[in-house]
């Protein structure tokens, strides 16, 4: 067992009103419990607004949650202090969306690279070392090894995207977090990064927590499927079940969504109550009732 | 032979890099019957976007039409008059761009925005105009029309301000609505409803439809007929299904190995 969250709740407040006197509260993660195992990928899939990306915050602890406890490769990293969480960070690395965004325009891609090492200087203490391990992740990720100092702007969205995933990969992390990482990429971009990400799964040893709303790209890379709505995991099985038998409505929505482009007229209004709980069906299929 | 909405005819156009200048859209043919709906796909960077903008006339100045024709109801748009091009442009040739976030002006309430497009083209009165947009603001699919009119664009979601740009782009029943990427943003749930939308529109209004965009899977579900380009060049264009089947082309055969 790589990762176990446990009851994780996160709650955002809004001040509304000309003086904010109203407090307005969204549950973004509600209770929401998840295990993933080594070398299993898990898809986390839901509408935007559901609770995925806040939830893969909260796994990385770059956002604190308001309860619960997140156990990482043995150690409780939901408390704790920065040094403390140190050596999980080095473990778990995450790949944005926006492959536009998260490299910084002013740095050369050596100073992206370099920044990659920042939390194993100890071991990594020489500049050749370094580079040599940079020059091993470029040709894992297909990029050559001469554009060290080109800047961002010079890439396009797929060789950012690579560039990102290198960096990411630097430390050989053992959980890697992909938020949406191939959804702003045009389609055959696509299918080469998820042909790299399968990859460089089997040469890093890694584990994916893939997050997206591209039930298609999800299905080619994960084994298991989350299926987030409201904040709330309310599916969970492997990636054959959901699409056979999927069994919750809103599973069923987004399958028809995106398989058939068909939008369900008539769903039924999804309510949770707080006594829901995730139950086996049988065979590890999960289902919040 | 079924009558064409559009005939676009080697249509050329060029950007300037420099002194030297290289053709982004490079002698394309494309016509759209009437009452159709067609998918022109391709990659990033395959000048798309460039045939869609240019049909409207609305391409960036580093861009040249150096040739070709646009033929709608039989008149050439490229000769036209930047004042004549005005009174097509929403009024028979009705645009939903990508990025719902940018195309609103965010001072503006949403219903007046979709006002401005009937203030512009129609000589209705102020009452009958409000009455028309509360009804397009229903016909796409929103629910509560007088509360969205007083919305500003910055409180509706995604879904809802392409919507409300369907809305705007349909205002004078145009005869033809390019459709720019209209759901490469959204969730795939809100994409199935906006597909449902452009389907219904098609059937009630006759409205013809140019889809611009990179998925096949849209376009499959979608489109009667479709048009794979890249790097400037139409390389196939077919029946849908005669396309997805059997592609001729290399290129629509990756793109499809893709979806």
């Amino acid at each position: 067992m790589l990762l176990e969250i446990k009851n994780i709740k996160k709650s955002f407040y809004q001040k509304t009103g000309v003086f904010g006197e109203n407090k307005s509260c969204v549950k973004a993660v509600d209770n929401v419990d998840l295990v993933i195992n080594q070398g299993e990928n898990i898809g986390l899939v839901g509408e935007s607004g559901c609770g995925k990306t806040t939830l893969a915050r909260i796994i990385l602890r770059l956002l604190k949650s308001d309860s619960g406890s997140i156990n990482f490769d043995g150690v409780d990293i939901s408390q704790g202090s920065f040094g403390k969480l140190k050596h999980a960070r080095r473990n778990m690395q995450m790949v944005f969306q926006d492959p536009y965004s998260s490299l910084d325009p002013r740095f050369n891609i050596e100073n992206v690279m370099e920044e990659g090492f920042t939390l194993g200087k100890k071991e990594w203490n020489t500049k050749s070392k370094r580079r040599e391990k940079i020059f091993e992740t470029f040709s894992a990720v297909n990029l050559s090894t001469d554009i060290l100092d080109r800047y961002p702007h010079e890439f396009s969205g797929g060789e950012r995207q690579r560039i990102a995933i290198a960096r990411s990969l630097v430390l050989n992390p053992k959980l890697l977090i992909l938020d949406e990482a191939v959804s702003s990429l045009d389609v055959i971009i696509q299918k080469q990064i998820v042909e790299l990400l399968a990859d460089l799964r089997k040469k890093y040893d890694l584990t994916y927590l893939f997050i997206s709303h591209n039930l298609k790209v999800v299905q080619r890379i994960c084994q298991k499927i989350a299926v987030m709505y409201k904040g709330k995991i309310v599916e969970l099985a492997s990636t054959d079940d959901i699409f056979s038998y999927p069994l919750h409505p809103y599973t069923k929505e987004l399958l028809a969504a995106a398989v058939e482009y068909r939008s369900v007229k008539d769903n039924a209004k999804i309510e949770f109550t707080d006594d829901m709980r995730l139950i086996d069906m049988g065979k590890g299929h999960f289902l919040l009732k | 032979m079924e009558p064409k909405i559009i005939k676009i005819q080697n249509l050329t156009v060029s950007v300037k890099q420099g002194e030297q200048s290289k053709n982004i859209v490079d002698k394309v043919r494309l016509s759209i019957a009437e009452n159709s709906i067609v998918g022109l796909v391709g990659g990033s960077g395959s000048g798309k976007t460039t045939i869609g903008l240019s049909i409207i006339r609305l391409l960036a100045s580093a861009l040249k039409i150096d040739g070709g024709e646009i033929l709608f109801e039989g008149y050439n748009l490229l000769t036209y008059s930047e004042s004549k091009m005005r009174e097509i442009r929403g009024k028979k040739i009705g645009m939903v761009f990508q990025e719902p976030l940018y195309a609103f002006n965010p001072v503006f309430r949403i219903g007046e925005q979709i006002d401005e497009v009937l203030r512009f083209h129609t000589r209705l009165d102020v009452n009958k105009r409000k009455a028309k947009v509360l009804e397009l603001i229903d016909i796409v699919g929103l629910y509560n029309p007088n509360k969205i009119y007083q919305n500003y664009p910055h409180h509706l979601s995604g879904g809802m301000r392409q919507r409300a740009m369907i809305a705007q782009a349909i205002a004078t029943e145009p005869k033809l609505l390019i459709a720019d990427e209209p759901t490469s943003n959204l969730d795939v749930t809100i994409q199935a409803k906006i597909i449902e939308l452009f389907r219904e529109l098609n059937k009630k209004l006759n409205l013809s439809i140019l889809l611009i965009t990179h998925d096949l899977g849209v376009v499959s579900h979608l489109c009667d007929s479709i048009a794979v380009m890249t790097n400037g060049k139409i390389v196939e264009t077919g029946k849908t299904e005669e396309v997805m089947k059997s592609p001729k082309d290399k290129y629509t055969e990756t793109l499809l190995n893709c979806y």
